[in-house]
Protein backbone atom coordinates (compact mmCIF):
# COMPACT_ATOMS: atom_id res chain seq x y z
CA UNK A 1 0.00 0.00 0.00
CA UNK A 2 1.25 3.41 -0.83
CA UNK A 3 2.97 5.30 1.90
CA UNK A 4 0.84 8.43 2.06
CA UNK A 5 -2.38 6.42 2.54
CA UNK A 6 -0.88 4.39 5.41
CA UNK A 7 0.68 7.46 7.02
CA UNK A 8 -2.63 9.26 6.79
CA UNK A 9 -4.62 6.41 8.37
CA UNK A 10 -2.05 6.11 11.18
CA UNK A 11 -2.38 9.78 11.93
CA UNK A 12 -6.16 9.65 11.68
CA UNK A 13 -6.23 6.87 14.22
CA UNK A 14 -4.73 9.19 16.73
CA UNK A 15 -7.32 11.78 15.82
CA UNK A 16 -10.30 9.43 16.29
CA UNK A 17 -8.86 8.01 19.47
CA UNK A 18 -8.29 11.34 21.13
CA UNK A 19 -11.51 12.90 19.89
CA UNK A 20 -14.46 13.77 22.10
CA UNK A 21 -16.86 11.55 20.21
CA UNK A 22 -15.03 8.50 21.49
CA UNK A 23 -15.47 9.71 25.05
CA UNK A 24 -19.20 9.85 24.41
CA UNK A 25 -18.97 6.37 22.82
CA UNK A 26 -20.61 7.70 19.67
CA UNK A 27 -17.99 6.79 17.03
CA UNK A 28 -15.02 4.46 16.92
CA UNK A 29 -12.57 2.96 14.41
CA UNK A 30 -10.68 -0.32 14.80
CA UNK A 31 -7.97 -2.02 12.77
CA UNK A 32 -8.57 -5.41 11.20
CA UNK A 33 -5.24 -7.18 11.21
CA UNK A 34 -1.99 -5.28 10.57
CA UNK A 35 -2.81 -3.68 7.25
CA UNK A 36 -4.30 -0.26 7.24
CA UNK A 37 -6.44 -1.03 4.20
CA UNK A 38 -9.37 -2.61 6.03
CA UNK A 39 -10.93 -1.05 9.08
CA UNK A 40 -14.01 -1.52 11.22
CA UNK A 41 -16.13 1.50 12.12
CA UNK A 42 -18.70 1.79 14.84
CA UNK A 43 -21.48 4.37 15.16
CA UNK A 44 -23.98 4.76 17.99
CA UNK A 45 -27.53 5.41 16.81
CA UNK A 46 -28.19 9.13 17.26
CA UNK A 47 -30.57 10.11 20.10
CA UNK A 48 -34.24 10.94 19.33
CA UNK A 49 -34.21 8.68 16.24
CA UNK A 50 -35.45 5.10 15.74
CA UNK A 51 -31.77 4.09 15.82
CA UNK A 52 -31.21 5.32 19.40
CA UNK A 53 -29.60 2.70 21.61
CA UNK A 54 -28.28 0.66 18.67
CA UNK A 55 -24.66 0.09 17.72
CA UNK A 56 -23.95 -0.05 13.99
CA UNK A 57 -20.83 -1.61 12.54
CA UNK A 58 -19.28 -0.45 9.29
CA UNK A 59 -16.86 -1.99 6.84
CA UNK A 60 -14.29 0.59 5.75
CA UNK A 61 -11.93 -0.12 2.85
CA UNK A 62 -9.14 2.38 2.29
CA UNK A 63 -8.06 2.60 -1.37
CA UNK A 64 -4.39 3.01 -2.29
CA UNK A 65 -5.20 6.44 -3.61
CA UNK A 66 -6.55 7.63 -0.26
CA UNK A 67 -6.99 10.50 0.66
CA UNK A 68 -7.32 11.60 -2.95
CA UNK A 69 -10.22 9.17 -3.34
CA UNK A 70 -12.85 8.44 -0.68
CA UNK A 71 -12.82 5.31 1.49
CA UNK A 72 -15.37 2.62 0.56
CA UNK A 73 -17.85 2.34 3.41
CA UNK A 74 -20.77 -0.07 3.91
CA UNK A 75 -23.03 -0.97 6.84
CA UNK A 76 -22.32 -4.44 8.18
CA UNK A 77 -25.20 -4.16 10.64
CA UNK A 78 -28.55 -4.42 8.90
CA UNK A 79 -30.44 -1.12 9.03
CA UNK A 80 -33.81 0.26 7.80
CA UNK A 81 -33.00 3.67 6.32
CA UNK A 82 -33.92 5.38 3.00
CA UNK A 83 -30.30 6.11 2.07
CA UNK A 84 -28.87 2.71 3.05
CA UNK A 85 -29.63 -0.53 1.27
CA UNK A 86 -31.59 -2.82 3.59
CA UNK A 87 -30.07 -5.80 1.73
CA UNK A 88 -26.41 -4.94 1.09
CA UNK A 89 -25.75 -2.06 3.48
CA UNK A 90 -24.53 0.13 0.59
CA UNK A 91 -24.69 3.83 1.41
CA UNK A 92 -25.86 6.74 -0.70
CA UNK A 93 -23.94 9.74 0.62
CA UNK A 94 -22.45 12.45 -1.61
CA UNK A 95 -19.17 12.80 0.30
CA UNK A 96 -18.48 9.11 -0.29
CA UNK A 97 -18.83 9.76 -4.01
CA UNK A 98 -18.29 12.92 -6.00
CA UNK A 99 -18.33 15.36 -3.09
CA UNK A 100 -15.30 13.80 -1.40
CA UNK A 101 -12.47 16.20 -0.49
CA UNK A 102 -8.97 15.26 0.55
CA UNK A 103 -9.25 17.18 3.82
CA UNK A 104 -12.05 14.88 5.03
CA UNK A 105 -11.12 12.09 7.42
CA UNK A 106 -12.56 8.82 8.74
CA UNK A 107 -13.86 10.82 11.66
CA UNK A 108 -15.76 13.29 9.47
CA UNK A 109 -17.12 10.40 7.39
CA UNK A 110 -18.46 8.63 10.47
CA UNK A 111 -19.94 11.84 11.84
CA UNK A 112 -21.58 12.50 8.46
CA UNK A 113 -23.07 9.00 8.54
CA UNK A 114 -24.37 9.63 12.03
CA UNK A 115 -25.93 12.87 10.77
CA UNK A 116 -27.44 10.99 7.82
CA UNK A 117 -29.04 8.55 10.26
CA UNK A 118 -30.58 11.49 12.10
CA UNK A 119 -31.75 13.25 8.93
CA UNK A 120 -32.53 10.99 5.98
CA UNK A 121 -32.75 12.32 2.44
CA UNK A 122 -35.65 10.35 0.91
CA UNK A 123 -35.40 12.28 -2.36
CA UNK A 124 -31.98 10.77 -3.07
CA UNK A 125 -32.65 7.21 -1.92
CA UNK A 126 -30.47 4.13 -1.94
CA UNK A 127 -33.38 1.88 -0.98
CA UNK A 128 -36.52 2.95 -2.88
CA UNK A 129 -38.82 0.71 -0.82
CA UNK A 130 -37.67 2.28 2.46
CA UNK A 131 -37.79 5.79 0.99
CA UNK A 132 -41.39 5.26 -0.16
CA UNK A 133 -42.44 4.07 3.30
CA UNK A 134 -40.54 6.95 4.91
CA UNK A 135 -42.54 9.44 2.84
CA UNK A 136 -45.96 7.78 2.83
CA UNK A 137 -46.16 6.05 6.21
CA UNK A 138 -43.70 7.86 8.52
CA UNK A 139 -45.12 6.14 11.61
CA UNK A 140 -44.71 2.64 10.19
CA UNK A 141 -41.23 3.63 9.02
CA UNK A 142 -40.24 4.74 12.53
CA UNK A 143 -41.57 1.52 14.06
CA UNK A 144 -39.84 -0.64 11.44
CA UNK A 145 -36.50 1.17 11.81
CA UNK A 146 -36.78 0.86 15.60
CA UNK A 147 -37.58 -2.85 15.27
CA UNK A 148 -34.57 -3.46 13.00
CA UNK A 149 -32.39 -1.53 15.47
CA UNK A 150 -33.67 -3.80 18.24
CA UNK A 151 -33.06 -7.00 16.30
CA UNK A 152 -29.74 -6.26 14.55
CA UNK A 153 -28.10 -3.43 16.49
CA UNK A 154 -29.10 -4.23 20.07
CA UNK A 155 -31.64 -1.43 20.40
CA UNK A 156 -34.05 -1.40 23.36
CA UNK A 157 -37.47 -1.35 21.63
CA UNK A 158 -38.95 -4.81 21.27
CA UNK A 159 -42.06 -5.00 19.09
CA UNK A 160 -44.07 -8.12 20.00
CA UNK A 161 -46.69 -7.40 17.35
CA UNK A 162 -44.03 -7.54 14.61
CA UNK A 163 -42.42 -10.58 16.23
CA UNK A 164 -45.75 -12.44 16.12
CA UNK A 165 -46.21 -11.71 12.45
CA UNK A 166 -42.66 -12.84 11.67
CA UNK A 167 -43.25 -16.05 13.66
CA UNK A 168 -46.35 -16.74 11.55
CA UNK A 169 -44.25 -16.64 8.38
CA UNK A 170 -41.50 -18.73 9.98
CA UNK A 171 -44.15 -21.29 10.79
CA UNK A 172 -44.93 -21.40 7.10
CA UNK A 173 -41.30 -22.30 6.45
CA UNK A 174 -39.90 -18.86 5.63
CA UNK A 175 -36.42 -17.92 6.85
CA UNK A 176 -36.49 -15.28 9.65
CA UNK A 177 -34.62 -12.40 7.94
CA UNK A 178 -36.51 -12.98 4.72
CA UNK A 179 -39.80 -12.86 6.63
CA UNK A 180 -38.81 -9.62 8.34
CA UNK A 181 -37.72 -8.10 5.02
CA UNK A 182 -40.99 -8.97 3.30
CA UNK A 183 -43.16 -7.72 6.16
CA UNK A 184 -41.16 -4.47 6.39
CA UNK A 185 -41.51 -3.97 2.64
CA UNK A 186 -45.31 -4.45 2.74
CA UNK A 187 -45.84 -2.19 5.76
CA UNK A 188 -46.44 -5.25 8.02
CA UNK A 189 -49.43 -6.35 5.97
CA UNK A 190 -49.19 -10.11 6.64
CA UNK A 191 -51.42 -11.08 3.74
CA UNK A 192 -49.52 -9.13 1.12
CA UNK A 193 -46.15 -10.27 2.45
CA UNK A 194 -47.31 -13.89 2.32
CA UNK A 195 -48.66 -13.44 -1.17
CA UNK A 196 -45.33 -11.99 -2.35
CA UNK A 197 -43.26 -14.72 -0.68
CA UNK A 198 -45.26 -17.56 -2.17
CA UNK A 199 -45.92 -16.14 -5.61
CA UNK B 1 5.71 7.14 17.74
CA UNK B 2 4.18 10.08 15.96
CA UNK B 3 5.07 13.59 16.94
CA UNK B 4 2.46 16.18 17.81
CA UNK B 5 2.35 18.93 15.23
CA UNK B 6 1.12 22.45 15.74
CA UNK B 7 -2.16 22.54 13.70
CA UNK B 8 -0.81 25.58 11.87
CA UNK B 9 1.93 23.45 10.35
CA UNK B 10 -0.27 20.47 9.51
CA UNK B 11 -1.26 19.61 5.94
CA UNK B 12 -4.95 18.61 5.88
CA UNK B 13 -4.29 16.12 3.12
CA UNK B 14 -1.44 14.02 4.51
CA UNK B 15 -2.01 15.20 8.10
CA UNK B 16 1.75 15.56 8.25
CA UNK B 17 4.04 18.51 8.74
CA UNK B 18 3.82 20.88 5.75
CA UNK B 19 6.50 20.10 3.18
CA UNK B 20 7.15 22.97 0.75
CA UNK B 21 3.99 24.69 1.94
CA UNK B 22 1.72 26.19 -0.72
CA UNK B 23 -0.90 28.82 0.10
CA UNK B 24 -4.19 28.71 -1.81
CA UNK B 25 -6.22 31.67 -2.99
CA UNK B 26 -8.77 30.79 -0.32
CA UNK B 27 -6.10 30.92 2.39
CA UNK B 28 -5.33 27.25 3.14
CA UNK B 29 -1.92 25.61 3.33
CA UNK B 30 -0.98 22.22 1.94
CA UNK B 31 2.20 20.39 1.01
CA UNK B 32 3.14 21.23 -2.54
CA UNK B 33 2.99 17.56 -3.57
CA UNK B 34 -0.32 16.83 -1.78
CA UNK B 35 -2.28 19.73 -3.27
CA UNK B 36 -0.92 19.28 -6.80
CA UNK B 37 -1.78 15.56 -6.69
CA UNK B 38 -5.30 16.44 -5.49
CA UNK B 39 -5.86 19.07 -8.17
CA UNK B 40 -4.65 16.70 -10.88
CA UNK B 41 -6.91 13.86 -9.73
CA UNK B 42 -10.20 15.46 -8.79
CA UNK B 43 -12.41 18.33 -9.77
CA UNK B 44 -10.65 21.60 -9.27
CA UNK B 45 -11.75 22.56 -5.77
CA UNK B 46 -10.08 23.33 -2.45
CA UNK B 47 -10.21 20.17 -0.26
CA UNK B 48 -11.21 22.25 2.77
CA UNK B 49 -13.86 24.75 1.71
CA UNK B 50 -14.69 23.23 -1.72
CA UNK B 51 -14.22 26.60 -3.46
CA UNK B 52 -12.98 26.46 -7.06
CA UNK B 53 -9.18 26.18 -7.16
CA UNK B 54 -6.59 25.55 -9.87
CA UNK B 55 -2.83 25.12 -9.89
CA UNK B 56 -2.60 28.81 -10.83
CA UNK B 57 -4.28 29.66 -7.52
CA UNK B 58 -1.33 28.30 -5.50
CA UNK B 59 1.61 30.27 -4.16
CA UNK B 60 4.70 29.03 -2.31
CA UNK B 61 4.38 30.10 1.33
CA UNK B 62 8.01 30.73 2.20
CA UNK B 63 7.15 32.50 5.43
CA UNK B 64 5.58 29.35 6.87
CA UNK B 65 8.37 27.26 5.37
CA UNK B 66 10.95 29.29 7.31
CA UNK B 67 8.85 29.03 10.47
CA UNK B 68 8.69 25.24 10.13
CA UNK B 69 12.41 25.03 9.44
CA UNK B 70 13.01 26.72 12.77
CA UNK B 71 10.84 24.25 14.72
CA UNK B 72 12.70 21.59 16.70
CA UNK B 73 11.19 18.71 18.64
CA UNK B 74 12.62 16.30 21.17
CA UNK B 75 12.44 12.58 20.40
CA UNK B 76 9.71 11.00 22.53
CA UNK B 77 11.49 7.67 22.89
CA UNK B 78 12.85 6.97 26.38
CA UNK B 79 16.60 6.86 26.37
CA UNK B 80 16.97 9.03 23.26
CA UNK B 81 17.59 12.69 24.03
CA UNK B 82 18.06 13.94 20.48
CA UNK B 83 16.44 17.17 19.34
CA UNK B 84 15.49 17.08 15.68
CA UNK B 85 14.02 19.51 13.18
CA UNK B 86 10.24 19.05 12.93
CA UNK B 87 10.40 18.08 9.27
CA UNK B 88 12.81 15.25 9.96
CA UNK B 89 10.89 13.89 12.93
CA UNK B 90 9.24 11.03 11.06
CA UNK B 91 12.50 10.06 9.43
CA UNK B 92 14.16 10.02 12.83
CA UNK B 93 11.46 7.89 14.43
CA UNK B 94 11.74 5.40 11.62
CA UNK B 95 15.41 4.81 12.45
CA UNK B 96 15.66 5.84 16.12
CA UNK B 97 17.70 3.27 18.02
CA UNK B 98 15.47 3.66 21.07
CA UNK B 99 12.36 2.82 19.13
CA UNK B 100 10.46 0.11 20.96
CA UNK B 101 9.18 -1.38 17.74
CA UNK B 102 12.70 -1.58 16.39
CA UNK B 103 14.02 -3.46 19.42
CA UNK B 104 11.15 -5.92 19.66
CA UNK B 105 10.57 -6.10 15.95
CA UNK B 106 12.44 -7.73 13.13
CA UNK B 107 15.56 -5.53 13.13
CA UNK B 108 17.73 -8.50 14.14
CA UNK B 109 18.21 -7.10 17.68
CA UNK B 110 21.20 -5.15 16.53
CA UNK B 111 22.92 -2.32 18.36
CA UNK B 112 21.79 1.04 16.83
CA UNK B 113 25.47 1.57 15.95
CA UNK B 114 25.57 -1.56 13.80
CA UNK B 115 25.76 0.55 10.68
CA UNK B 116 29.19 1.79 11.67
CA UNK B 117 30.49 -1.59 12.77
CA UNK B 118 29.22 -2.50 16.31
CA UNK B 119 28.49 -6.22 16.11
CA UNK B 120 26.75 -6.63 19.49
CA UNK B 121 23.18 -7.98 19.69
CA UNK B 122 20.65 -6.77 22.25
CA UNK B 123 17.72 -8.70 23.75
CA UNK B 124 15.62 -5.95 25.38
CA UNK B 125 15.40 -2.30 26.34
CA UNK B 126 17.34 -2.69 29.59
CA UNK B 127 20.20 -4.50 27.87
CA UNK B 128 20.25 -1.78 25.21
CA UNK B 129 20.60 0.97 27.85
CA UNK B 130 23.40 -0.98 29.50
CA UNK B 131 25.14 -1.62 26.20
CA UNK B 132 24.94 2.05 25.20
CA UNK B 133 26.41 3.16 28.53
CA UNK B 134 29.16 0.53 28.57
CA UNK B 135 30.26 0.88 24.99
CA UNK B 136 30.39 4.67 24.71
CA UNK B 137 34.11 4.63 24.07
CA UNK B 138 33.93 1.96 21.41
CA UNK B 139 31.02 3.71 19.68
CA UNK B 140 32.89 7.02 19.61
CA UNK B 141 35.93 5.32 18.08
CA UNK B 142 33.74 3.70 15.43
CA UNK B 143 32.04 7.04 14.74
CA UNK B 144 35.34 8.86 14.32
CA UNK B 145 36.62 6.14 12.02
CA UNK B 146 33.55 6.18 9.81
CA UNK B 147 33.63 9.97 9.75
CA UNK B 148 37.23 9.99 8.54
CA UNK B 149 36.41 7.35 5.92
CA UNK B 150 33.49 9.42 4.73
CA UNK B 151 35.54 12.61 4.53
CA UNK B 152 38.25 10.83 2.53
CA UNK B 153 35.74 9.50 0.04
CA UNK B 154 34.18 12.92 -0.30
CA UNK B 155 37.52 14.61 -0.93
CA UNK B 156 38.60 12.16 -3.61
CA UNK B 157 35.31 12.59 -5.42
CA UNK B 158 35.06 16.33 -5.06
CA UNK B 159 38.77 17.19 -4.96
CA UNK B 160 38.79 19.07 -8.23
CA UNK B 161 35.73 21.07 -7.39
CA UNK B 162 36.92 22.08 -3.92
CA UNK B 163 40.24 23.27 -5.40
CA UNK B 164 38.42 25.42 -7.90
CA UNK B 165 36.33 26.82 -5.08
CA UNK B 166 39.44 27.63 -3.08
CA UNK B 167 40.95 29.39 -6.06
CA UNK B 168 37.94 31.62 -6.56
CA UNK B 169 37.91 32.55 -2.94
CA UNK B 170 41.60 33.45 -3.07
CA UNK B 171 41.38 35.56 -6.16
CA UNK B 172 38.11 37.20 -5.51
CA UNK B 173 37.69 37.34 -1.77
CA UNK B 174 34.60 39.52 -1.91
CA UNK B 175 32.70 37.18 -4.13
CA UNK B 176 31.14 34.60 -1.89
CA UNK B 177 29.53 31.92 -4.06
CA UNK B 178 26.82 31.54 -1.44
CA UNK B 179 25.76 35.14 -1.79
CA UNK B 180 24.67 34.50 -5.38
CA UNK B 181 22.44 31.73 -4.21
CA UNK B 182 21.11 33.95 -1.43
CA UNK B 183 20.49 36.67 -3.96
CA UNK B 184 18.60 34.28 -6.23
CA UNK B 185 16.55 33.12 -3.27
CA UNK B 186 15.72 36.69 -2.33
CA UNK B 187 14.82 37.54 -5.91
CA UNK B 188 12.57 34.52 -6.17
CA UNK B 189 10.73 35.44 -3.02
CA UNK B 190 10.41 38.98 -4.24
CA UNK B 191 8.93 37.77 -7.54
CA UNK B 192 6.34 35.73 -5.69
CA UNK B 193 5.36 38.72 -3.56
CA UNK B 194 5.18 40.94 -6.63
CA UNK B 195 3.08 38.39 -8.50
CA UNK B 196 0.65 38.25 -5.64
CA UNK B 197 0.35 42.01 -5.43
CA UNK B 198 0.05 42.10 -9.22
CA UNK B 199 -2.96 39.78 -9.08
CA UNK B 200 -4.54 42.00 -6.44
CA UNK B 201 -3.88 45.07 -8.56
CA UNK B 202 -5.46 43.38 -11.59
CA UNK B 203 -8.55 42.72 -9.53
CA UNK B 204 -8.64 46.36 -8.38
CA UNK B 205 -8.40 47.56 -11.97
CA UNK B 206 -11.17 45.23 -13.04
CA UNK B 207 -13.38 46.57 -10.24
CA UNK B 208 -12.60 50.18 -11.22
CA UNK B 209 -13.36 49.44 -14.87
CA UNK B 210 -16.70 48.00 -13.92
CA UNK B 211 -17.48 51.06 -11.81
CA UNK B 212 -16.46 53.33 -14.70
CA UNK B 213 -18.70 51.49 -17.14
CA UNK B 214 -21.65 52.01 -14.79
CA UNK B 215 -20.80 55.71 -14.45
CA UNK B 216 -20.53 56.07 -18.24
CA UNK B 217 -23.94 54.56 -18.64
CA UNK B 218 -25.36 56.95 -16.04
CA UNK B 219 -23.83 59.92 -17.85
CA UNK B 220 -25.28 58.75 -21.16
CA UNK B 221 -28.72 58.44 -19.63
CA UNK B 222 -28.45 61.86 -17.99
CA UNK B 223 -27.37 63.59 -21.22
CA UNK B 224 -30.25 61.88 -23.02
CA UNK B 225 -32.60 63.25 -20.37
CA UNK B 226 -31.11 66.73 -20.71
CA UNK B 227 -31.56 66.61 -24.51
CA UNK B 228 -35.17 65.55 -24.12
CA UNK B 229 -35.74 68.35 -21.65
CA UNK B 230 -34.20 70.90 -24.02
CA UNK B 231 -36.48 69.74 -26.85
CA UNK B 232 -39.49 69.89 -24.55
CA UNK B 233 -38.45 73.28 -23.28
CA UNK B 234 -38.11 74.65 -26.82
CA UNK B 235 -41.48 73.23 -27.74
CA UNK B 236 -43.17 74.78 -24.73
CA UNK B 237 -41.32 78.05 -25.30
CA UNK B 238 -42.62 78.17 -28.85
CA UNK B 239 -46.09 77.36 -27.61
CA UNK B 240 -45.79 80.14 -25.02
CA UNK B 241 -44.66 82.56 -27.71
CA UNK B 242 -47.76 81.79 -29.73
CA UNK B 243 -49.92 82.57 -26.70
CA UNK B 244 -48.09 85.70 -25.58
CA UNK B 245 -47.42 87.31 -28.97
CA UNK B 246 -50.40 89.71 -28.51
CA UNK B 247 -51.70 89.08 -31.99
CA UNK B 248 -48.43 89.90 -33.75
CA UNK B 249 -46.94 87.07 -35.76
CA UNK B 250 -43.75 87.35 -37.78
CA UNK B 251 -43.83 84.69 -40.44
CA UNK B 252 -40.41 83.86 -41.75
CA UNK B 253 -41.28 81.80 -44.82
CA UNK B 254 -38.13 79.79 -45.50
CA UNK B 255 -37.30 77.66 -48.51
CA UNK B 256 -39.52 80.05 -50.49
CA UNK B 257 -38.51 79.22 -54.10
CA UNK B 258 -39.25 75.53 -53.75
CA UNK B 259 -42.55 76.21 -51.97
CA UNK B 260 -43.42 78.70 -54.70
CA UNK B 261 -42.81 76.05 -57.30
CA UNK B 262 -45.19 73.58 -55.68
CA UNK B 263 -47.77 76.36 -55.12
CA UNK B 264 -47.60 77.26 -58.81
CA UNK B 265 -48.02 73.67 -59.90
CA UNK B 266 -51.29 73.41 -57.96
CA UNK B 267 -52.66 76.87 -57.29
CA UNK B 268 -55.28 77.00 -54.49
CA UNK B 269 -54.59 73.40 -53.50
CA UNK B 270 -51.07 73.89 -52.16
CA UNK B 271 -51.45 76.08 -49.12
CA UNK B 272 -49.07 77.00 -46.31
CA UNK B 273 -50.27 77.89 -42.79
CA UNK B 274 -48.72 79.56 -39.79
CA UNK B 275 -49.18 77.85 -36.43
CA UNK B 276 -52.19 79.14 -34.49
CA UNK B 277 -51.45 82.21 -32.36
CA UNK B 278 -53.53 84.23 -29.92
CA UNK B 279 -54.60 87.86 -30.22
CA UNK B 280 -53.84 88.22 -26.50
CA UNK B 281 -53.46 85.77 -23.66
CA UNK B 282 -56.93 84.22 -23.29
CA UNK B 283 -57.85 85.81 -26.64
CA UNK B 284 -58.87 84.64 -30.11
CA UNK B 285 -56.79 81.99 -31.88
CA UNK B 286 -55.95 82.73 -35.49
CA UNK B 287 -53.55 81.59 -38.19
CA UNK B 288 -52.24 82.91 -41.48
CA UNK B 289 -52.41 81.17 -44.86
CA UNK B 290 -50.57 81.66 -48.12
CA UNK B 291 -51.14 80.18 -51.60
CA UNK B 292 -51.17 81.13 -55.30
CA UNK B 293 -54.21 82.73 -56.84
CA UNK B 294 -56.15 80.89 -59.56
CA UNK B 295 -54.51 82.91 -62.34
CA UNK B 296 -51.17 81.81 -60.94
CA UNK B 297 -49.85 85.36 -60.93
CA UNK B 298 -50.59 86.62 -57.44
CA UNK B 299 -49.83 85.49 -53.91
CA UNK B 300 -52.98 85.18 -51.77
CA UNK B 301 -52.76 85.95 -48.06
CA UNK B 302 -55.57 85.16 -45.58
CA UNK B 303 -56.45 84.90 -41.92
CA UNK B 304 -58.41 81.97 -40.48
CA UNK B 305 -60.19 81.98 -37.13
CA UNK B 306 -59.18 78.84 -35.27
CA UNK B 307 -60.70 76.81 -32.48
CA UNK B 308 -59.02 78.20 -29.35
CA UNK B 309 -58.91 77.30 -25.70
CA UNK B 310 -60.84 80.41 -24.60
CA UNK B 311 -63.55 80.54 -27.28
CA UNK B 312 -66.24 80.05 -24.59
CA UNK B 313 -65.27 83.27 -22.85
CA UNK B 314 -65.07 85.50 -25.93
CA UNK B 315 -67.57 87.65 -27.85
CA UNK B 316 -68.48 86.37 -31.30
CA UNK B 317 -68.18 87.16 -34.12
CA UNK B 318 -64.66 88.51 -33.83
CA UNK B 319 -64.36 92.23 -34.20
CA UNK B 320 -61.11 94.06 -34.85
CA UNK B 321 -58.36 95.15 -37.24
CA UNK B 322 -56.16 92.92 -39.24
CA UNK B 323 -52.90 94.15 -40.75
CA UNK B 324 -51.04 92.04 -43.31
CA UNK B 325 -47.56 93.16 -44.40
CA UNK B 326 -44.89 91.80 -46.68
CA UNK B 327 -41.62 93.07 -45.23
CA UNK B 328 -38.82 94.21 -47.51
CA UNK B 329 -35.53 92.91 -46.13
CA UNK B 330 -33.52 96.12 -46.78
CA UNK B 331 -35.88 98.99 -47.56
CA UNK B 332 -38.81 99.50 -45.13
CA UNK B 333 -40.43 102.03 -47.51
CA UNK B 334 -41.08 99.26 -49.99
CA UNK B 335 -43.00 97.20 -47.40
CA UNK B 336 -46.44 96.19 -48.66
CA UNK B 337 -48.93 96.81 -45.85
CA UNK B 338 -52.69 96.30 -46.03
CA UNK B 339 -55.09 96.90 -43.13
CA UNK B 340 -58.63 95.47 -42.91
CA UNK B 341 -61.60 95.88 -40.62
CA UNK B 342 -63.55 92.77 -39.56
CA UNK B 343 -67.12 92.56 -40.73
CA UNK B 344 -69.90 91.15 -38.59
CA UNK B 345 -71.61 89.65 -41.61
CA UNK B 346 -68.69 87.54 -42.80
CA UNK B 347 -68.76 83.86 -42.01
CA UNK B 348 -65.02 84.08 -41.55
CA UNK B 349 -65.27 85.75 -38.14
CA UNK B 350 -67.70 83.28 -36.63
CA UNK B 351 -66.69 80.90 -33.97
CA UNK B 352 -65.12 77.75 -35.35
CA UNK B 353 -67.44 74.88 -34.51
CA UNK B 354 -66.73 71.21 -34.16
CA UNK B 355 -67.57 68.81 -36.90
CA UNK B 356 -67.62 71.48 -39.59
CA UNK B 357 -66.46 70.61 -43.08
CA UNK B 358 -63.26 72.44 -42.36
CA UNK B 359 -59.77 71.08 -42.05
CA UNK B 360 -59.96 68.65 -39.15
CA UNK B 361 -56.24 68.71 -38.43
CA UNK B 362 -55.95 72.45 -38.07
CA UNK B 363 -59.48 72.77 -36.70
CA UNK B 364 -59.99 76.16 -38.20
CA UNK B 365 -62.83 78.07 -39.72
CA UNK B 366 -62.97 77.02 -43.42
CA UNK B 367 -63.87 80.54 -44.41
CA UNK B 368 -60.84 82.81 -44.59
CA UNK B 369 -60.56 86.58 -44.70
CA UNK B 370 -57.87 88.41 -46.65
CA UNK B 371 -56.64 89.11 -50.16
CA UNK B 372 -56.76 86.74 -53.13
CA UNK B 373 -54.37 89.07 -54.91
CA UNK B 374 -52.23 90.35 -52.09
CA UNK B 375 -49.16 90.91 -54.22
CA UNK B 376 -48.11 89.99 -57.76
CA UNK B 377 -45.53 87.25 -57.67
CA UNK B 378 -43.38 89.10 -60.21
CA UNK B 379 -43.18 92.06 -57.85
CA UNK B 380 -42.05 89.80 -55.01
CA UNK B 381 -39.34 88.23 -57.08
CA UNK B 382 -38.14 91.39 -58.89
CA UNK B 383 -38.22 93.90 -56.06
CA UNK B 384 -35.93 91.91 -53.81
CA UNK B 385 -38.37 90.66 -51.21
CA UNK B 386 -36.70 87.25 -51.31
CA UNK B 387 -33.53 87.11 -49.28
CA UNK B 388 -31.70 83.92 -48.36
CA UNK B 389 -34.55 82.02 -50.02
CA UNK B 390 -37.10 83.41 -47.56
CA UNK B 391 -39.72 86.14 -47.33
CA UNK B 392 -41.03 87.77 -44.17
CA UNK B 393 -44.72 88.37 -43.57
CA UNK B 394 -46.01 90.25 -40.55
CA UNK B 395 -49.54 89.60 -39.35
CA UNK B 396 -51.16 91.82 -36.72
CA UNK B 397 -54.60 90.95 -35.35
CA UNK B 398 -56.07 93.46 -32.89
CA UNK B 399 -59.40 93.22 -31.08
CA UNK B 400 -61.67 96.18 -30.62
Amino acid sequence: MNNIATQRIKREFKEVIKSEELAKCSIKVDLIGDSYTELKGEIAGPPDTPYEGGTFFLEIKVPETYPFNPPKVRFMTKIWHPNISSVTGAICLDILKDQWAAAMTLRTVLLSLQALMAAAEPDDPQDAVVAKQYKEYPEIFAKTASHWTNVYAGGPNKNSDFDTKIQRLIDMGIERDQARGALSTYNWDLERATEQLFS
Amino acid sequence: MLSLIDPRFECSICLNCLKNPMLTRCGHRFCSECITTWLKRKSQICPIDLLPLTIEGLFPDNYTKREIDEQKVACLNTGCDVTIPLLEADQHYASCGFNKNQINGLSDNLCPFHLIGCKDTIKDKNELSNHLVMSVHRHITLLTKSHIDFMNKFQIRDGARSKALEATQMWDADKDPNSEKALLCNLYERIVVLEQSNIEKDKDIERLNQKNAIKDKDIEQLSQMVNNLIVKFEQSQNAMLLITCNGVYIWRFENFMESLKSMREKPLQTQYYTPGFYTSSAGYKVCGRINMSTDNRNLSLFIHMMRGDYDDTLIWPFSGHITLSLIHPTNPTQNICLKMQSSAESEAFRRCSFGSIGNEVLSLNPRAFGYTEFVAIDEVLQNGFVKNDSIVIKIIVECI
